[in-house]
């Protein structure tokens, strides 16, 4: 894996981070309900104690040891306004919850009754300053009132009991000529004849005829009630006589001490109530019978302490930016349900058992985490983003600076190993750049063992020449004290030798020499072929036992360099091939030009060794073997030609031959091209 | 008059070798091994040829500097470097700083004998201008074995020993290719296939300097040089 791409991968470790986050959150989830919790327990707390001390704000309130169902009601609030309509739909939850109120209620009894003849549920229910009743009548015989009528009684009727703010005791019957909009008539106490005494406009009442009887729905304004209120429903099912037959009630109508209570969440004290504490809490105050005296805030807004931090939205990133992310929050969120957080506290107001609830939701930590949660996402995905793009980035540039050291490196040693320029030295004090500065070091150590070995040659033969020419000048003149004639032959045979050495000092330093006088040489641009022509007319007269071939295959062929070196370099292969070469055989010639121009050297003879094909035409490397040797050998002479070539801009390559009888040897040099020809 | 010759050589052993056999052709010999005790030799009584290596002792180049100073001391004086170092560098510098000739150490006693006797021949001729007897004409060449005096057009062409033995063996046979070795054992001296090129090249150049048009010494590649027929003059 590439470095910059290592480096990446040693970014998701940033991960990590997220990661820790999010454990803190699912920790912290706990904890700030801890935090919540407590608050709602100093909040109850402090309700109840509130209320303690203002223990007149129940004074109104029918608090009961004692509680008789279908005789003691409750109006619980509404949720919406009712119509008065007396359709039963907004009713029929309420309805279903109601006692069925029957022949076990029977108040009064003037005839034979029939068990199912006559019976009712009732539902009363507060919404802003009006109390509403409503009362569905199963009736087999629904008998009105006559148009002309005085009595309000002798027809079907529903009766109610109030008693007022000032315990005055109201007796209303509402009775109707015709479906509609039914009249509450204020009417007078049984022992005093019951009469109406007048209509009460502040009564409202619907009256609904149904399949088996008929809806009765009412709305009393809240000011004509305290606490004490009976309903009551009589029954009149002869149209004739318009005799009573029975009267079912929620309590004795007739009788004021039996009247049941009506509790009714008071608003005072939902007033204060709301003035401790504020809408983040639910609190309800309810009767030793879990009956709701007071109500404020309701739970789904209730998110306690943590309310206020309910901005929900943005998050210091763009809008669409957090929408795009918000499928990535989610996948982070903690998934915990929504709870609801409940505190009691009892409370005894004048011997009655009261109880405070103090409830909270859980929301308000759930908008604290998921907000957290958005935080931290932002900020590990900038730090992603960032940290990544840095981390690729520096990886990037360290991958570059090695791979360029690595070419530098490379391009500072040819392909035979030598040392071609020095590395230049970097600049930079990290490890990249003592890295650099080392491997310069090195190869510059390098160079200079290099240039010693390739000096070696010229050094030792340069020393050498002084002791030869000791040795030379003491023969000479040994053999001037020599007699003429007297020949002698130690004296030749030392001649000789000295002479061997002498040839062989300067073959050493023969490609030193060529190589230091290149540079000071003038280019021609001159015909290759005649070259070739003349050179091998040379070696004709030179090796008489072998037999040359020429064959060119272009001409002119211009070459732009030295013709002195070209032949120099040829005289070596053709040496070289004679020398491996059969007495009398062929040594043929080639020149062909295309893109460049190809000399090959071709000779029969021994293969040359594997391996030694790139070798060949290195400085001192000689593959002589069984080869008789008839003169000074260095592994000199293809070198030369080597650098010959090398000068030229070309190259030089040794193979075997395809039918494996022999050597080819091929120069590759770039032909001069002169613009317009 | 017995001929002084100066050798001035750090090798103790060459220097003697050398002394000893000029002494043998009746020469008077002083030795000296290395710059200081040359100048301080040499001083007040100049000899007729020096004999002078170019590394002596310490100082790499000091044969150099003594040639320089011998120069300003007398134009005519001839001078042989005689050293190991046979690069092309080498060898122009020593020309340039007025040497006669350059010799490499492998030079064969006999040989430098002969050149010191045709430096002094050349000394002498020129001396006495006596109408010489061994002259080769080839064109507008003329080259004066005895006196080792070469002239192109009627004017001489300042050649070194060595040029000059080239130079009359090309022009001995016109027409006749001479391989290297042929030059190298007409010019007596033992170097190899690169510094003939170079003196080839250094002769031409001298020439060109006297005749911008001179190409009579062809280059026969593979084979060696050969002297042309002088179409000008012909």
């Amino acid at each position: 894996m590439k470095l910059p791409f290592q480096l990446l991968a040693l970014a998701l470790l940033l991960a990590i981070v997220p990661w820790i986050g999010y454990r803190q959150i699912s920790e912290m989830e706990s904890r700030l309900i801890d935090a919540q919790v407590r608050a709602l327990q100093i909040t109850a707390s402090s309700v109840a104690r509130a209320l303690r001390e203002q223990d007149e704000l129940f004074a109104k309130i029918p608090l009961r040891d004692r509680v008789e169902p279908g005789r003691d009601l409750y109006a619980d609030a509404l949720g919406q306004k009712p119509v008065l309509d007396g359709k039963d739909d907004e009713w029929a939850q309420m309805l279903e919850q109601s006692p069925r109120y029957g022949k076990e209620h029977i108040i009064e009894i003037l005839s034979a009754f029939a068990d199912d003849s006559l019976e009712f549920r009732l539902a009363t229910g507060v919404f802003d300053d009006a109390l509403y009743v409503f009362v569905r009548v199963l009736d087999d015989r629904v008998v009105y009132r006559e148009v002309n009528s005085i009595s309000v009684h002798r027809n079907d009727n529903v009766q109610m009991v109030i008693v007022g703010p000032g315990k005055e005791i109201r007796r209303y019957t509402i009775a109707t000529i015709q479906p509609g909009e039914a009249t509450a008539f204020l009417v007078a106490a049984r022992d005093q004849g019951a009469r109406a005494l007048a209509t009460e406009p502040r009564i409202r009442a619907t009256w609904l005829a149904t399949e088996n009887g008929y809806n009765v729905e009412v709305r009393i304004p809240r000011d004509l009630v305290e606490s004490s209120v009976g309903f009551a429903v009589s029954d009149v099912d002869n149209q004739e006589t318009r005799a009573l037959i029975a009267t079912i009630g929620t309590s004795n109508v007739f009788r004021p001490e039996e009247i049941g209570t009506l509790l009714i969440p008071s608003r005072t004290l939902e007033d204060r109530l709301r003035r401790i504490v504020g809408p983040d809490s639910n609190i309800r105050i309810l009767d030793g019978h879990g009956r709701v005296i007071a109500e404020t805030g309701n739970l789904i807004d209730a998110s306690g302490i943590w309310a206020d931090l309910s901005d929900d939205s943005g998050d210091g990133l763009p809008g669409p930016v957090y929408r795009m992310l918000q499928p990535v929050y989610d996948l982070f969120m903690p998934h915990s349900d929504a709870t609801i957080l409940s505190e009691r506290r009892p409370l005894d107001i004048g011997g009655h058992q009261i109880t405070v609830v103090a409830e909270q939701n859980t929301n308000g930590v759930a908008r604290v985490q998921r907000q957290t949660v958005a935080h931290l996402m932002s900020a590990s995905l900038l730090l992603f983003a960032a940290g990544g793009l840095a981390l690729y980035g520096a990886g990037w540039i360290i991958s570059r600076r090695i791979s360029r050291l690595g070419r530098q490196i490379e391009g500072a040693v040819d392909a035979q190993g030598r040392v071609r320029q020095g590395l230049p030295a970097s600049s930079r004090s990290d490890e990249i750049g003592d890295l650099s500065r080392r491997f310069t070091d090195v190869v510059d150590r390098l160079r200079q063992y290099n240039t010693y070995l390739e000096d070696m040659s010229r050094r030792l033969a340069h020393e050498l020449r002084t002791p030869v020419s000791v040795i030379r000048s003491s023969l000479d003149n040994l053999s001037m004290e020599t007699p003429a004639g007297d020949s002698n032959v130690f004296l030749d045979r030392a001649n000789e030798g000295v002479n061997r050495l002498a040839n062989i000092l300067n073959s050493m330093t023969e490609a030193t020499r060529l190589e230091q006088s290149l540079d000071a040489t003038d280019l021609e641009i001159f015909d290759l072929a005649g070259v070739l022509r003349g050179c091998v007319k040379g070696y004709e007269l030179a090796w008489q036992d072998r037999q040359f071939s020429l064959s060119i295959e272009a001409e002119p062929v211009k070459v732009n360099g030295i013709p002195d070196l070209i032949a120099q370099m040829l005289d070596k292969l053709v040496s070289n091939a004679v020398e491996f070469s059969p007495p009398d055989s062929t040594i043929r010639i080639r020149l062909t030009a295309e893109d460049e121009a190809v000399v090959r050297v071709i000779n029969d003879g021994p293969s040359l060794p594997a391996g030694m094909e790139e070798r060949l035409f290195d400085s001192m490397v000689s593959v002589r073997d069984g080869v008789k040797s008839t003169g000074s050998h260095l592994g000199l002479g293809l070198y030369i030609a080597r650098i010959v070539a090398e000068f030229h801009g070309g190259d030089i390559g040794a193979g075997n031959r395809e039918d494996a009888q022999g050597v080819i040897v091929t120069v590759r040099l770039p032909i001069m091209r002169i613009i317009g020809q | 008059m017995t001929r002084k010759i100066a050798i001035v050589e750090d090798e103790p052993a060459i220097r003697e070798n050398y002394a000893d056999i000029l002494r043998k052709q009746g020469y008077e010999v002083s030795t000296c091994g290395n710059r200081d005790e040359a100048q301080a030799a040499m001083e007040d009584d100049l000899p007729d040829l020096a004999i002078i290596d170019i590394g002596l002792g310490d100082e790499i180049d000091g044969g150099f500097a003594l040639c320089q100073w011998l120069r300003r001391r007398s134009t005519s004086l001839p001078i042989i470097f005689l050293s190991a170092r046979d690069s092309d560098f080498d060898i122009v510098s020593g020309l340039r700083m007025g040497a006669d000739d350059y010799l490499t150490k492998d030079i064969s006693l006999p040989h430098l004998v002969a050149r010191i006797a045709a430096l002094f021949r050349r000394m002498e001729v020129m001396d006495a201008s006596e109408p010489s007897t061994d002259v080769i004409r080839q064109g507008r060449l003329e080259v004066d074995s005895q006196r080792i005096l070469c002239r192109w057009n009627g004017k001489p062409v300042d050649l070194t020993l060595t040029e000059f033995w080239m130079v009359h063996a090309l022009a001995k046979h016109p027409g006749h290719v001479k391989s290297r070795d042929q030059l190298m054992q007409d010019s007596r001296i033992v170097v190899d296939d690169a510094t003939i090129t170079s003196h080839i090249k250094r002769i031409r150049k001298k020439f060109q300097q006297i005749d911008t048009g001179f190409d009579c010494i062809e280059t026969v590649y593979g084979m060696g040089y050969r002297w042309v027929e002088d179409k000008q003059a012909s």
